[in-house]
């Protein structure tokens, strides 16, 4: 089976300074795939990669079961959406999106079909004459997805396309992307460091941070099994503890004789998820449960939910809950017990 | 990889002609200065001569070095003096009149040098109005040929010189910048120093490099203004070229003139690069 | 200080500048159509110093050798100067950062060091091949300092913003050519024009490196003018000078107006 994309060892340096740092990952065909991570950790540059805008310094490239190394971008069976949009500011937005069909030559008739076709997945009849700078920046993002989409690339690249856009519109605008990309079947690489953003798209995710790929995996098991504390620090909030195991008994700085429930012995990081955890004025009795003791910090007011750190013994866990109106709030100072279910929480070795 | 060649090829012609007609050019006069001129007014390199450099000091140009140098320094200094605060009413006015303003000063820029030198060397003459001015304060019968009236002139023609880029770095600061300091108790004085002069000081710099070199190797003004008896750098070096056809000692001369400009400007980039809040 | 001393110093000193400069220029045209060859006293209105002008076939043909010397340093170094903005817009190594710095050089060059440069280049060649000074070695040497200018002017147009524009046409499939034809050129194209119209008049004003290069017959106009001005105050002077004067001052309104458009230079 050939992939859509693969990755072979792939490095890339400036100078000094090691960008992407011998990479491997495959992508299949029609998968939506993501590169998530910090800024700075070489995301944007695989991406410009796999375009041909930059050349790497060592390993290979394949799209479509082709090594694409010594290939430039404009000989390449990929199009990007460009975090800046990138619209060609002299040119109409229906210019602008048919640039490049018009640059390869189609006849007029092919272009008139493929713009009806495209404009019949992205709602832009409306605005085909005008200018890029007159249309406001969800509009301009959609011509830009449009003019890629235009020229039915193999692979298509999006590079934080949504970057630019406040909460609700860009909410909005993930859902359409979803959806025209299920519809069309087609390969999509997306760049983001937003990590719900890439959660909600995503079939797979590669988290990255410092030039390598830390995890690869679909959304569920990054969130619930990451294999690297800084990918469970990335994914979402969520209580990392460093300490030691010893018969499926957890001790650190802050807390002990918690149990867990693994096979790992040695140093590890306890990982609670602040979804796991409950809490109550009283310690819990269940024994399949771990409890713990700490006194109340901030309480922040989230809408549908609330977040409370409590600080137990000097580390600070933050739980949430959802706001169901009912259950009443502890006030900051006051003493809170934490439990959670011993085998909800997750386990991961530690170095030594 | 064919892009970047592609590249490197765009600018080859440019840098291949650069090469040729002017780097060749200045290492020319560089190695001319070692040559000597023969009786018949050709040079002769037969071996190394260091005649150039003994005439500097026979035909005594170092008067004339320290002549063009003061004179720059002066020229520069009151180009300053006028222009930076006409540079700073402007940045006062609403955009209609800035633009206005601006568009006036433009166009003595770029407009023909010469035709604004000869309108100056009207007003200096016998009977100029400047002449019939000044000769009711002093006794001066003609402005036209001497010291002050090349000054003035030089001033003419590199005032704009001075106000554009003056004009350039004091519409980058943002009124904001103003509003803070004022919001921090500075007084208008204070502001004024520590904010706005601070912050126009690369362009008084590009103001002060585009006036003093200029006046440095000037030719065409003290030529016109000053006369042939005027001795500055400029008309020393045209006098050794075009008639003593002492090319040795004016390529030195020409030598000399690029090395001070190198020098000025180094000095005051380094002194930008110095300067900070 | 007071503050209104301070404010009336300043309105004082913009009109005595704007005055400082005008003042000759408009004294040097309202003379022009005196009748009188002396400048102290106003006998009438004519036009007479205008028309002997056209008369003055040396002038003419200084006016006809100007232009052409124009037109051609123009041309060659919008072509040349565009190719080494893009070079250094696109190549980020030792070499382009060498020429980064050493472009500058040609824009504050003094003329007089440079017009002794070019003659003692060109005598030097004319034992080799059979070169004379004239209009040819003008044209080289008018070419060898507007080239600065155009890369310097042209090259302020190449910003990050263009860089992503030429990678999002790449990206569509356009080869070298064809993204800097619809892409590159509309965007620098208001340089471009201020470009021409800065060459154009540098090359048409230049005295000092004119007068060492050309020959017989290839003189300049402002070589010619300069030569009539040396030897003294003509009411003919004033006529030419006040043409070139306002010559210019056409050409430059053409470069405030072009670079008003996009934005300031």
């Amino acid at each position: 089976m050939t992939y859509a994309l693969e990755f072979k060892d792939v490095s890339k340096s400036y100078n000094e300074n090691i960008a992407v740092d011998t990479i491997s990952f495959t992508v299949n065909k029609g998968e939506f795939f993501s590169l998530l991570g910090p800024s700075g950790c070489g995301k944007t540059t695989t991406l410009r990669l796999v375009a041909g805008l930059e050349e790497p310094t060592s390993g290979d490239i394949f799209i479509d079961g082709k090594n694409v190394n010594d290939l430039e971008p404009h000989l390449r069976p990929v199009n990007t959406v460009f975090q800046s949009y990138s619209l060609f500011p002299h040119l109409s937005v229906q210019e602008n999106i048919v640039f490049g069909l018009k640059i390869r030559k189609f006849n007029q008739q092919e272009i008139e079909e493929r713009l009806e076709e495209v404009i019949s997945i992205i709602d832009l009849k409306e605005y085909l004459k005008r200018k890029p700078h007159q249309l406001s920046g969800g509009q301009q993002q959609r011509v830009a997805i449009a003019r890629a989409l235009i020229n039915k690339p193999d692979v298509l690249l999006m590079d934080e396309p949504l970057g630019a856009l406040d909460l609700k519109l860009r909410e909005r605008l993930q859902v359409e992307i979803k959806a025209i990309q299920e519809s069309l079947k087609i390969t999509t690489i997306y760049v983001t460091h937003d990590q719900n953003e890439a959660l909600a798209m995503s079939d797979k995710i590669a988290v990255m941070n410092q030039g390598k790929i830390l995890q690869l995996d679909d959304p569920e098991s990054l969130y619930e099994k990451p294999s690297d504390p800084f990918v469970a620090n990335f994914l979402g909030n969520s209580n990392v503890l460093k300490g030691k195991i010893e018969n499926n008994v957890f001790n650190s700085e802050y807390m002990s004789n918690i149990k867990v429930d693994s096979e790992l012995s040695g140093n590890a990081y306890l990982i609670l998820r602040p979804e796991i955890i409950s809490f109550d004025i009283e310690p819990s009795s269940d024994e399949q449960r771990n409890s713990v003791v700490g006194v109340v910090e901030h309480i922040l007011y989230r809408g549908s939910w609330v977040d409370i750190v409590v600080n137990v013994n000097g580390v600070k866990l933050e739980i949430s809950k959802e706001n169901n109106f009912q259950i009443s709030l502890p006030g900051e100072g006051e003493k809170l017990y934490l439990s959670w279910n011993i085998k909800k929480a997750w386990v991961l070795d530690g170095e030594d | 990889m064919k892009i970047s060649k592609f590249n490197n090829l765009l600018g080859l012609p440019g840098v291949v002609f650069l090469t040729i007609f002017f780097l060749t050019p200045s290492l020319f006069i560089f190695s001319y200065i070692f040559g000597t001129r023969t009786p018949t007014g050709k040079t002769s390199f037969d071996k190394i001569y260091f005649d150039s450099f003994q005439q500097i000091l026979d035909f005594n140009v170092l008067p004339i070095i320290i002549k063009s140098f003061n004179t720059a320094v002066i020229v520069t200094i009151l180009c300053l003096l006028f222009g930076y605060p006409f540079a700073y009413q402007i940045r006062k006015f609403s955009n209609k009149y800035k633009y206005f303003s601006l568009f006036l000063i433009s166009i003595p820029f770029l407009t023909n040098f010469l035709a604004r030198t000869y309108a100056w060397k009207i007003l200096v003459s016998k009977n100029g109005l400047l002449t019939k001015l000044l000769s009711i304060f002093t006794d001066t019968e003609s402005l036209l040929f001497t010291d002050f009236a090349v000054i003035l002139g030089m001033v003419y023609v590199y005032l704009p010189f001075m106000i554009l880029p003056i004009f350039s770095s004091l519409e980058n600061i943002e009124d904001s910048l103003l509003e803070s300091a004022r919001d921090l108790y500075a007084n208008p004085f204070k502001t004024f120093y520590y904010v706005t002069f601070k912050l126009s000081l690369p362009g008084v710099i590009a103001g002060i490099v585009l006036t003093f070199i200029p006046s440095l190797g000037a030719y065409i003004i003290p030529q016109i203004l000053g006369g042939s008896k005027a001795m500055y750098l400029g008309n020393f070096t045209v006098l050794q070229y075009i008639q003593a056809s002492n090319w040795p000692l004016g390529s030195l001369v020409s030598l000399i003139i690029l090395i001070f400009m190198a020098i000025a400007i180094n000095i005051l980039f380094k002194f930008e690069g110095q300067k900070n809040l | 200080m007071n503050v209104i001393n301070r404010k009336l110093g300043l309105k004082l000193n913009y009109f005595f500048v704007l005055l400082f400069i005008y003042l000759p220029i408009f004294l040097m045209i309202a003379l022009s159509f005196n009748e009188s060859k002396y400048f102290n006293q106003w006998t009438g209105f004519t036009f007479k110093w205008y028309q002997q002008l056209f008369e003055n076939q040396n002038l003419i043909s200084a006016f006809n050798n100007s232009v052409i010397v124009a037109l051609s340093s123009t041309i060659l170094s919008i072509i040349l100067g565009f190719g080494i903005a893009l070079f250094m817009f696109r190549v980020k190594n030792k070499f382009s950062k060498t020429i980064e710095k050493f472009i500058y050089v040609p824009i504050v060059i003094p003329d007089v060091t440079m017009a002794a440069m070019m003659l003692v280049f060109f005598v030097f060649l004319s034992n080799f091949i059979d070169l004379k000074l004239g209009t040819l070695t003008t044209i080289i040497s008018h070419t060898a300092f507007n080239i600065s200018f155009v890369a310097v002017l042209i090259g302020s147009k190449f910003t990050r913003k263009l860089k992503v524009l030429e990678e999002a046409a790449s990206d569509l499939y356009a080869n070298n050519f064809q993204v800097i034809k619809h892409i590159t050129l509309p965007f620098v194209m208001p340089a471009i024009y201020a470009s021409v119209i800065l060459s154009f008049i540098l090359s048409f004003d230049e005295v000092v490196i004119s007068m060492f290069v050309t020959g017989p017959g290839s003189t300049t106009l402002p070589v010619y003018v300069f030569s009539m001005i040396k030897k003294g105050i003509t009411p003919v002077v004033n006529s030419i000078s006040s043409l070139m004067l306002i010559f210019s001052l056409i050409l430059v309104s053409g470069v405030l107006v072009l670079s008003g458009k996009d934005g300031k230079i």
